[in-house]
This record gives C-alpha cells, sequence and structure tokens, in this order.
C-alpha cells in the first residue's frame, strides 16, 4: 500500500483531495493521514439543519462540509486525526469494517490504549467513542475512513454538535450520539499528534510501498473539484433532503408558533401563527411573504427578520426558525 | 418485443439484510445502460453506487428516497 502525506488543513480541499484518489482508475491502494481546521463534516445524505448548532457555526463562521461516504455528523479540528484507506473491492460486494479498523485497533493497543471495536464501526475505550469510521463504493473501488480522536477541543464538539430544539420531520440519515473520550488521555507515554501520525503510518499498514505525491495537474484538477463541489453551499446545505420543521418560541413577549418546508436548503412554504390564536398581524404576513424561496441560511434570514420586523424582534425571530 | 427488466436490491456483505435507497441517478423514462449507477443506497454508514443490471427505459419506481428497502426487493422496473 502506497502512503500520501497531506500537509493541507482545508477540509474542502482534503476531501476533494481524497475523492480524487478515489475515483482515480488505477489498482492503487493508498492510504491518507490527514487533519484539518475545525470544521463540522456531515454524512452524504443528512440534514445539516439538524445535526448542528446552526447559530453557533454562523456565529464562529465553522466550516461545514459534506463528504461522500455515509453515517453521521463529526468534529474536526487539528486535535482529530483522519486516516483513509483507498483500495480495490469485489465488484458487488463492500467488504466489512474489520479489515480496516482492526490494525488501527491494534496500533493504539501498542500504545497502551484500551481500544476495542464497538458497534460495526466504531473504535471506543469503555463506553467512550475515540473513533468513527464509514465507506463509499464504486464499482470495484472503496473508500474506508475514520476519525481518531487524540486531543480535540471536547467543550467545542459538543456545542457545536447540539442541534436545534425544534422538531424535524425529514427521511434523512441521522447521527447516533455517542460519549467521546481523548486518545491522548489514555496513552502509557506522551505523544504529540504528529507522534502518533508517524506511529500509525508504520504500524497500520503491513507493507510501506512508499510515498505518492499529486503532480501539477492533479493539484489543479483537486483545487477545481474543491471549488466546484466542496466549498459550495449547494452541496453542503442544499444537498440535504428535503423537511419540515417546527418550533415554538417567544419574540418580543408573543408566542409564535412556526413551520417551515424547506427543500434543496430553500424555504418553500412557511407559516407563522401566534399561539394564542389572535389573527396574524402585517408582520407575520410580510414575513411569511418574505421568507419563502429564501435561501435557510442564518445570516440571510436574520437580514430578512431584521428588514420586516422590529428593531428589538428580529434576533428572537430569528431564533424561532432554527 | 418489450422486455421488462426487473432491478432488485442486492446483497452487498454477507450480513447486509435491508438499505435505505437515499439517491435516485435516473429519472423516469430516461435510457439507463447497463452498467450506469441507477441509484445509491446506504447501509451501516456505507454509501454504495447501484448500477443497472441491463439496459432499458426507467418505467417504473418502486420507492422514494429515504425508504428502507430488504435485499431482494424489486426497486425498479426498465423497459427494453
Amino acid at each position: 500500500m502506497k502512503y500520501m502525506k497531506v500537509t493541507g488543513t482545508d477540509i474542502y480541499y482534503n476531501l476533494a483531495l481524497e475523492e480524487y484518489m478515489f475515483n482515480k482508475s488505477s489498482e492503487e491502494s493508498v492510504l491518507l493521514l490527514w487533519k484539518n481546521d475545525t470544521s463540522i463534516v456531515l454524512g452524504k445524505y443528512q440534514n445539516v439543519y439538524e445535526e448542528i448548532n446552526i447559530k453557533e457555526v454562523s456565529r464562529k463562521h465553522i466550516s461545514v462540509a459534506r463528504r461522500n461516504t455515509g453515517g453521521g455528523t463529526v468534529f474536526h479540528d487539528r486535535g482529530n486525526l483522519n486516516y483513509s484507506f483507498i483500495t480495490s473491492c469485489s465488484s458487488g460486494m463492500f467488504s466489512d469494517y474489520d479489515e480496516f479498523i482492526f490494525p488501527v485497533i491494534k496500533a493504539l493497543n501498542g500504545l497502551g490504549v484500551p481500544a476495542q471495536k464497538r458497534n460495526n464501526s466504531d473504535i471506543a475505550i469503555g463506553t467512550s467513542k475515540i473513533s468513527g469510521s464509514a465507506q463509499a463504493v464504486k464499482s470495484h473501488r472503496i473508500l474506508h475512513h475514520g476519525t481518531l480522536l487524540f486531543d480535540a477541543d471536547m467543550e467545542g464538539l459538543h456545542l457545536l454538535l447540539k442541534p436545534s430544539d425544534g422538531r424535524f420531520t425529514s427521511k434523512a440519515v441521522k447521527s447516533v450520539r455517542s460519549d467521546v473520550t481523548n486518545i491522548s488521555d489514555h496513552l502509557r507515554d506522551k505523544m504529540t499528534i504528529d507522534e502518533f501520525e508517524e506511529y500509525l503510518l508504520e504500524n497500520i499498514i503491513s507493507e510501506n510501498d512508499g510515498q505518492i505525491t499529486p503532480d501539477e495537474d492533479e493539484l489543479k484538477v483537486i483545487e477545481e473539484l474543491a471549488e466546484k463541489k466542496y466549498r459550495t453551499w449547494e452541496w453542503n446545505y442544499g444537498k440535504s433532503p428535503k423537511f419540515v420543521f417546527e418550533k415554538c418560541g417567544t419574540a418580543a413577549g408573543k408566542q409564535y408558533d412556526v413551520r417551515l418546508a424547506v427543500e434543496k436548503g430553500i424555504i418553500t412554504d412557511c407559516s407563522i401563527e401566534s399561539v394564542n390564536g389572535s389573527h396574524p398581524g402585517a408582520t407575520e404576513e410580510l414575513l411569511r411573504e418574505k421568507l419563502v424561496n429564501q435561501r435557510y441560511e442564518y445570516d440571510e434570514i436574520k437580514a430578512v427578520i431584521q428588514s420586516a420586523a422590529g428593531q428589538d424582534e428580529y434576533e428572537e425571530f430569528t431564533d424561532i426558525l432554527f | 418485443m418489450k422486455r421488462k427488466n426487473i432491478i432488485v436490491m442486492p446483497k452487498l456483505s454477507p450480513s447486509m439484510k435491508d438499505a435505505v435507497l437515499v439517491a435516485w441517478n435516473k429519472e423516469i423514462n430516461e435510457e439507463v445502460r447497463k452498467g450506469d449507477v441507477l441509484f445509491e443506497v446506504e447501509t451501516d454508514k456505507v454509501v454504495c453506487e447501484i448500477e443497472a443490471t441491463a439496459d432499458g427505459v426507467l418505467e417504473q419506481k418502486f420507492f422514494d428516497e429515504g425508504d428502507h428497502i430488504r435485499v431482494g426487493e424489486t426497486v425498479a422496473e426498465l423497459i427494453d
């Protein structure tokens, strides 16, 4: 198996690089080890709005990205190490997870970490998860990748993955929440994440056939893929399966029931009704009109509401819609 | 003479019992060639492209995106 050292930490670029390697027609097997700046990464068919704290993510300008494999939403930062195996498989059948995660477990045990397999695709220490993984399969190729929480910001993880208290109705793939812990808290001897990366490279592949590096032309193709797909709002937010969102909340002392229908990230239908049953006021009617056909994006919606509602109300109103 | 080709949910691993159809890649009345990606499924966090096993025009979809489908169930019908 060959190895690619990934030095950049831009999640969008790195996902494009991974897809490029996955789609390459060669029969080569390759391992990638990579880290990203703080970001949230969703499974391919998840609804972003029901998985993350939209307000905090917008406020902190956190990158939100969508990967090509299944499963749930994960938190990435420089304290999380990702590993990707890209290899060939028999057409029509995909691989078990064991062949990919057992070498990782064995390597962790070698550092004194009491890691074991949990469920089909997780690695845990006791009841706390340290790694999740997922796969994509096409024709004769399989991509298996996983996270390894080495020294990640746990407070950030919990805050950003805290979803809305509204109610979502959708057929999207849902995350399964888990208690988590950092590998660095369980090591026999202290090491940095870079040392951990070097150790894994030496221990999770049986034969290291050398390093590969994309050439100039390939780098251009990868960057173009990042620009046209992974950096776009349409991929990261708009690809969420259609859903209905309902929430009851208070703005300017009045209680409202809100219901939004969203498709491809665009509000297609909206109702805002005051809870005491009184006739909708001019503000509610105006808001309803302005919100339909809007992108369901926090700052854009806040701006729409600010222009329609009173100065005191717009922040509270925005919070009812997410 | 027109021929019906049935596409069923394949068994993609020894332990697989069902999957979610997460995306249709072809529309009704669209021409499909054997080997084209007809739909994608997700099972156990694996997203898998399912290729058409025959040529034809996509006549009927038996499930919507987001539906759970058991291995062996009919998913689509192609007319050749």
